[in-house]
């Protein structure tokens, strides 16, 4: 994301809401990738000139005339055997600093799999868990959610199934989860001594809720590498997909959007289904706490 | 002269076109991005600005792209090759596409262009004809696939000349028809018809007048589905939805199934991929795939092409209806094709109805219920579209808007149950929340009687009175206690739980129980309530349970036996003489 030379600056916003700016520009793609006042943010509406950047950490502290700059592709992520064994921010920057990953730059969110080339998913994942290998069992190729109430200990039998499925690489996004949690996940990757597996988006509580929005992805960007490119049996982990809803919700809550059913976001349905593409070798556990 | 625009505004999918000229509404444009051209649809015109959803990513689009309108909507091509195909959406051959990945843009041909039908005529030169009517026909795989006057020519023509039998593509002119004004038209064995409107082409459209079967016991004889009726299917999450029309869609008197998977996960679809070409179908010999078609935008394709899928699975089977063919339609969910409704509704800012759904839901759902039916065609055959649909009402929910305005459309509702599915009841269909309108139709009540037995239907009636009122004495049981009713509450119970564990429950995963053709059906229907309708006059209630539980073992052990073989005459005989002793 370096700056090229002849890259036009915007110094005038017009609208500033808590989570999005407005300004006038032109030649801007839709989902676009930008800079305002050092904060990364993505093009989400585009009215004649009038551009719509939703700023990711939130737009506290952002002036009229911050600098705005236009990076002109949607956000991307570097794939290569690097990734495994790092843990990320959600924009796929490493975390407790190292090199950046090297590798080739791709898009997230990019083409769905054509589901004539999918093959019947056949393989049992055994967890372990008499509740789930003999009742509900996870499939290799599924996507499974966990329902559970704030109290539950969902995050410890995400970790155990995680542990014990036989996977090649497993992909954890993490979206508003507690910094003790995400620690947690951490020392048991440590202490199963299976980090070398182990890839982390991470997105906790500290962080500004709307960055939430670009785990999924990056996490499902990082999956189909190893599945689709490497053939490597891949499990990944989303939790928890109320907060990424949640983030929906106050994006376009600020955008004054119409809200839909309970104050989702209409998309918000799509979104979610969408975030739980699948592959065709591609172990996948989702956590959906409450009913959606 | 196409109409073109330019990009004025982006919303997600919802792009805002200034145009250059005149548009209409769902007429279809595309949208230049790069190398590749995007396919939209006019939803909303305001003045010059056309409101057009795209149904692919718009990612990296920039204002001022061009647009080029079409001239036309949405359309489906219908011509040989459709059969066994597998197509997205908007009719994309899913098999073409070499890659991994569907990238955005990508289109393949939905037929062969190049492959030879053997070709022979029907009609004869002098005829009058008009849209629908058979021009001749060829062989794909194994159905005589008509050509016909395309539907849109809908005034009366006069055949001027018919090409000979031979082996041609279907882009060869096979027919030279004049209008009344003199001008001749060239018809090929392609064209195409806007998917939102409903074919015609038919004479009449009669009351349904005989059942489908589905060799599904709690369908077939509880609640049958007419052969050109509707029916849907709700059902909570992992309540046996897709199994069941998987189930269907096995083993349905149907000559063709439609199968539209409308966002559902592709896992289902692959299973239909894997499977159906290998297996056969049991009443023709032909292997299933060579009698399905597949439509599938599965969740993860884009949102808009969903609500073309229902209407291109539709337009599919109309076209093969009007060659006098039994289609059946199943789609996979309609409730997900609602949420796309009410995600283009939120985007144009309606205001929302309920639960955000958009004000015509209801009518929307209704007028596309209505386009299923029984058709007399011109020149005597019938044909029929069968429409079985599924919802998903979020949270299990059936008074939600999508189940209760598609109760107003279909005929049939098969309402699966939480509390079934999880006592592993299966398939969980309720026998009291689920009715069939069919029953009432006196057609199909004289069709019955015909073809089943005389006062079948005032039979089935009995059935589900014993089921309600077996219900009734459970609730009883619980309230008062084992000892606190009389003996008969648990004979009544007990005779219910009898017709539910034979008739109502089936094993989708046993090769004999499986299916269950009408016949057997009616065998084990009838003795199963020959033996509910003796009264067994138990002193204790203990002698009851252990009674029917020994008979529901042995009733079960005649569902997975060979039909009349002879350890199914071993099983009967000793169920009648245990019913007899008592």
């Amino acid at each position: 994301m370096t700056t090229k030379a002849f890259q036009k600056i915007y110094t005038k916003i017009d609208n500033i809401t808590k989570a999005t700016v407005t300004l006038r520009a032109t030649g801007v793609g839709n989902d676009e990738l930008a800079t305002v006042g050092g904060h990364l943010a993505q093009v989400v509406k585009i009215m004649g000139d009038q551009v719509t950047l939703q700023v990711f950490e939130g737009t506290e502290g952002i002036s009229t005339d911050a600098e705005v700059l236009f990076h002109g592709v949607p956000p991307t992520l570097k794939v290569g055997d690097g990734l495994a064994g790092r843990f990320f921010n959600a924009y796929g920057e490493p975390l407790e600093g190292g090199a950046p990953v090297e590798g080739e730059e791709r898009e997230i969110g990019g083409p769905t799999v054509n589901p004539f080339r999918r093959r019947q998913p056949s393989e049992l994942i055994a967890t372990g868990i008499a509740g789930i290998d003999l009742n509900n069992t996870i499939v290799s190729g599924q996507k499974i959610p966990f329902f559970a109430d704030p109290d539950q200990p969902y995050n410890q039998v995400m970790a155990n199934v995680a542990l014990r499925a036989k996977a090649d690489k497993i992909i954890l996004g993490g979206m508003g989860m507690t910094n003790d949690d995400f620690l947690y996940f951490k020392n048991l990757f440590e202490n199963a001594g299976v980090l070398d597996r182990i890839v982390c988006f991470v997105n906790t509580t500290e962080n500004p809720p709307v960055e939430r929005l670009l785990v999924p992805d990056m996490a499902l960007t990082a999956a189909e590498y190893f599945a689709a490119d490497k053939g490597e049996k891949v499990l990944v982990l989303l939790t928890d997909m109320t907060l990424y809803a949640d983030a929906l919700a106050i994006v376009s809550n600020r955008m004054d959007q119409i809200p839909s059913k309970d104050s989702m976001p209409a998309r918000s349905t799509r979104i979610l289904q969408r975030s739980t593409r699948r592959l065709c070798s591609c172990h996948r556990v989702v956590r959906l706490p409450s009913s959606l | 002269m196409k109409t073109t625009g330019k990009v004025q505004g982006i919303i997600s999918n919802i792009v805002i076109v200034r145009t250059e000229g005149a548009v209409s509404q769902n007429e279809i444009c595309y949208i230049t991005i790069g190398d590749v051209k995007l396919m939209a649809e006019v939803i909303k015109v305001i003045g010059k600005d056309a409101y057009v959803q795209v149904f692919d990513s718009t990612r990296g689009l920039k204002i001022g792209a061009i647009v080029e309108f079409e001239g036309h909507m949405l359309e489906a091509t219908l011509a040989p090759g459709i059969i066994s195909r597998n197509y997205d959406g908007l009719q994309n051959d899913l098999e073409r596409m070499e890659s991994l990945f569907i990238e955005r843009g990508t289109k393949t041909d939905p037929i062969d262009y190049e492959k030879l039908w053997d070709y022979k005529p029907l009609a004869k030169v002098g005829d009058v004809v008009t849209a629908g009517d058979w021009l001749g026909e060829v062989k794909e795989l194994w159905v005589d696939h008509k050509i016909m006057v395309p539907f849109v020519m809908e005034e009366s023509y006069t055949v001027k000349s018919l090409t000979e039998a031979g082996q041609y593509n279907v882009n060869k002119v096979v027919a030279v028809l004049t209008d009344s004004k003199g001008e001749d038209h060239e018809v090929t064995m392609v064209q195409k018809w806007p998917v939102k409107k409903a074919i015609k082409g038919y004479v009449s459209k009669p009351r349904p007048s005989r059942i489908m079967e589905t060799g599904v016991r709690a369908i077939d004889t509880f609640n049958p589905i007419a052969d050109g009726g509707t029916g849907f299917i709700p059902g909570p999450f992992g309540a046996g939805k897709t199994v069941l029309q998987h189930a269907i869609s096995k083993q349905a008197e149907a000559d063709l199934i439609v199968m539209v998977a409308c966002g559902e996960r592709a896992n289902e679809v692959v299973e239909i991929f894997a499977e159906f070409p290998h297996l056969d179908d049991p009443r023709t010999g032909h292997k299933l795939m060579e009698r399905t078609t597949i439509i599938c935008n599965t969740s993860n394709m884009p949102v808009a092409a969903r609500e073309a899928s229902v209407y291109t699975g539709m337009t599919i089977a109309e076209y093969y209806r009007a060659m006098g063919l039994k289609v059946l339609l199943l789609a996979d969910s309609t409730s997900r094709w609602a949420q796309a409704l009410r995600e283009m509704s939120n985007r144009l800012e309606e205001l929302p109805g309920q639960d955000a759904f958009p004000m015509d839901l209801s009518s929307i759902i209704s007028s596309f219920y209505a386009r299923a039916g029984l058709v007399h065609l011109r020149g005597g055959a019938t044909g029929s579209v069968t429409f079985l649909g599924t919802v998903s009402p979020a949270g299990g929910n059936l008074k939600e808007p999508v189940t209760e305005s598609t109760k107003k459309a279909a005929r049939c509702f098969y309402a699966l149950s939480q509390q079934r599915a999880d006592s592993k009841r299966y398939p969980a269909i309720d026998p009291l929340d689920s009715y069939s309108k069919y029953l009432e139709y006196p057609e199909i009540v004289e069709y019955l009687d015909g073809h089943i037995e005389n006062g079948w239907v005032k039979n089935v009636m009995e059935g589900k009175t014993l089921v309600r009122r077996g219900k009734e004495a459970a609730e009883q049981i619980n309230i008062l206690g084992d000892d606190g009713v009389p003996v008969e509450y648990h004979e009544m119970f007990w005779k219910s739980e009898l017709v539910d564990f034979v008739i109502l429950q089936q094993d989708a995963f046993d090769d004999i129980d499986a299916n269950c053709p009408i016949e057997r059906q009616k065998f084990m229907f009838d003795f199963v309530m020959e033996v509910c309708r003796k009264q067994y006059g138990f002193v204790e209630f203990e002698e009851c349970s252990a009674f029917f539980k020994n008979l529901i073992n042995l009733f079960k052990q005649l569902n997975y036996t060979v039909w009349q073989s002879e350890e199914f005459a071993k099983y009967e005989s000793e169920i009648r003489s245990i019913v007899a002793s008592k």
